[in-house]
């Protein structure tokens, strides 16, 4: 003859909700939960932080080159996927300082080629968190005053 | 009394059939994904994914029973890692690939803690496995050999300025299989001392063909990492000191005079490749390595003059570590950028540096502008740019950088537990008279392999490469031969 499961819990059923709920898991819970939120926190501090850096850093480029078109871009280069670079020169130096731009016309990339130790400010892996930006218009024609220049 | 499912009371029951008919498939899909042959690859990314779903089931009904014996700091170290790694996504440049990447080595991770929990129910169940894990490359070997025969081409990478010609066998390139073969070298060793006279002269030729791939491979990494591997293997296998000393001797002596022979590279050579549409000028000019050799080499100068004066050869060219310039670390004395053609000339990796080790070192600066947690797991070959002329590659290829890159300090101290929790474990059964330390052997010698390699290739947290599958199986499996050992005593 069956019969119905019991309303209260038995000893048993009681033991294994504790060893579900004890204390000891509940705050190995709470203390990966708190540790995932902090890691999560660091990690995107840690982008925020270098993107803005970046961000500065092709702004010290862009101010550096000064006019665009005065005297204007020394060399260019397309050999880079999902980029176009211009090059300016400095002191001589034709391939100084570069900016590179995507097709919306983001400045993604940026290099400072000034020292003896070459700078890269790079958004080439994530281009969304670029601000500054070059009309395409303007790069074309750049572009195509670079090209006059090198023949 | 045989455990396992009892569908065969003679021979191995059905599921260890499968588990390791399937593992080896496994291994072997891994192979075909990365081969030298267009349609192994076609097939191997297809089949690869789906047959470690399936390893991934098998596993669990394979090692269930046995799930005590899961060594729980391994587990915690690794899915510490994977959970970083599945967070991640949330400051990744690439977050969906961040989250296929860490369900991906999370699955990798099950699979090798099921396959090592069934594995150390029994003795043959265990020797079952890690002869399954060596099937694979010893069919990749002599799928090698045979196109070598047939295919010349295919199988050898041409000789260059850079390189000689090289073995790359059914690999993608000379590296790929190599690696793999150094991983279950200590394997086919433990097979070749342990076995009958028939066993030893089989195994004993399987050792030679993996070694032998290895040399005509020209992976220097690859000859490290085997040397490593089996004189670890020897060092805790063997108790007799006077059966040790001269075998380890002779194995070095062994290892030092195939590098020799086979890790050789042209002294010096010119890179003849130029992308500055521009013409520039060349002179000779002495320089002095560090080893205090005098060498003459051509360095160029950009065409239009240069506004910084000159400087002493060999601190012309630096990569730096940290920012602004500061500690610059002199490296070759060519230029790598647009402008300066590089003029690359060779240095032995042992004697300052590589093109590889500049790639790390410019790779460890770019890791440094997010130290903590990287850019996101999976997004190395993303964040990671060549602007190298002196290196080749779309990765590091070195594990720990490669992961300084992806999830920072915090993911290299992650991926470095597992090889800290096993050398502690090498150390307690050398401590120990009583134990069979033969699985802590293979374990161990596999495990030091793998690490050298990390300091190549970067693999250990990328399912899809040839090695990682083998490699965290060997260590779960080592870790685990241990447990019972180390529960019992902590009872007691």
């Amino acid at each position: 003859m069956r019969h119905d499961a019991p309303a209260v819990p038995t000893a048993g059923t009681t033991r294994v909700l504790r060893g579900v709920f004890s204390t000891r898991r509940l705050v190995m819970v709470v203390a990966v939960a708190v540790a995932a939120v902090a890691v999560v926190a660091v990690g995107q501090y840690g982008r925020r932080h270098e993107q803005a850096a970046t961000e500065r850093g092709i702004e010290r480029v862009r101010a550096a080159i000064g006019s665009l078109g005065r005297p204007g871009p020394s060399d260019y280069t397309l050999a880079n996927p999902g980029r176009s670079c211009l090059l300016w020169a400095v002191n001589g130096r034709i391939y100084a300082l570069q900016l590179c731009i995507d097709a919306q016309g983001r400045v993604i990339e940026a290099v400072d080629r000034r020292g003896w130790t070459a700078k890269f400010y790079s958004f080439t892996d994530e281009p969304s968190a670029a601000k500054l930006r070059i009309s395409p218009k303007l790069f074309d024609a750049l572009l195509a005053r670079a090209e006059e220049r090198a023949g | 009394m045989p455990r396992g499912f009892p569908l065969n009371r003679g021979g191995f029951s059905l599921i260890e059939h499968a588990l390791v008919v399937v593992l080896a498939a496994t291994v072997f899909a891994f192979i075909m994904g990365s081969s030298s042959v267009a349609t192994a690859v076609r097939y191997g990314h297809n089949l690869r994914w789906a047959l470690l779903t399936l390893l991934a089931v098998l596993s669990v009904v394979f090692g269930w029973r046995n799930r005590h014996v899961i060594p729980r700091a391994l587990v915690a170290a690794l899915g510490a890692f994977g959970g970083v790694a599945l967070l991640s996504a949330t400051w990744s440049v690439r977050p969906q690939l961040s989250v296929e990447r860490a369900i991906s080595f999370l699955l990798l991770v099950a699979v090798a803690t099921f396959v090592a929990a069934g594995a150390a129910e029994s003795q043959r169940r265990l020797e079952l496995v890690l002869v399954g894990l060596l099937a694979a490359p010893v069919s990749a070997a002599l799928l090698g050999l045979f196109l070598f025969v047939f295919d010349h081409s295919l199988a050898v990478q041409a000789e260059s300025a850079y390189m000689p010609a090289r073995l790359r066998g059914f690999g993608e390139n000379p590296n790929t299989l190599a690696m793999l073969f150094a991983l279950v070298l200590p394997i086919a060793v433990w097979k070749t001392v342990a076995s009958g006279m028939r066993g030893r002269l089989f195994f004993g030729a399987i050792g030679a063909l993996l070694y032998g791939s290895i040399l005509l491979s020209g992976s220097r990494g690859a000859i490290f990492a085997s040397a490593a591997g089996v004189v670890l293997f020897v060092l805790l296998c063997v108790r007799s000191v006077r059966v040790l000393v001269p075998t380890v001797v002779v194995l070095i002596a062994f290892f030092g005079a195939t590098y020799k022979v086979a890790g050789g590279r042209p002294t010096r050579s010119v890179a003849t490749a130029s992308p500055a549409s521009v013409t520039t000028a060349t002179a000779p000019t002495t320089t002095t390595t560090p080893s205090g050799q005098t060498t003459t080499t051509t360095t160029t100068t950009p065409p239009t003059g240069n506004a910084i004066g000159p400087r002493p050869a060999e601190t012309r060219f630096t990569v730096t570590l940290l920012p602004n310039g500061i500690g610059p670390i002199p490296f070759p004395p060519e230029e790598n950028e647009i402008g300066f053609p590089g003029l690359y000339e060779y240095k032995p990796i042992l004697a300052y540096g590589s093109g590889r080790v500049y790639a790390w070192l410019s790779a460890i600066r770019q890791g440094l502008a997010r130290p903590l947690l990287g850019f996101g797991f999976g997004t190395e070959a993303d964040v990671f740019v060549d602007r190298f002329y002196i290196f080749e590659g779309a990765f590091t290829e070195n594990s720990f950088v490669g992961i300084f890159l992806q999830l920072g300090i915090v993911g290299v101290l992650l991926l470095l537990t597992p090889f800290v929790l096993i050398a502690a474990a090498a150390l307690r059964a050398v401590r120990r008279s009583d134990l069979d330390r033969t699985v802590i052997a293979i374990g161990a010698g596999t495990c030091a392999a793998g690490f050298v390699i990390a300091f190549f290739q970067s693999y250990l947290y990328s399912v899809g490469n040839v090695a990682t599958l083998t490699l965290w199986i060997v260590v779960f499996m080592a870790l685990t031969s241990l447990v019972p050992v180390a529960r019992g005593a902590s009872a007691r």
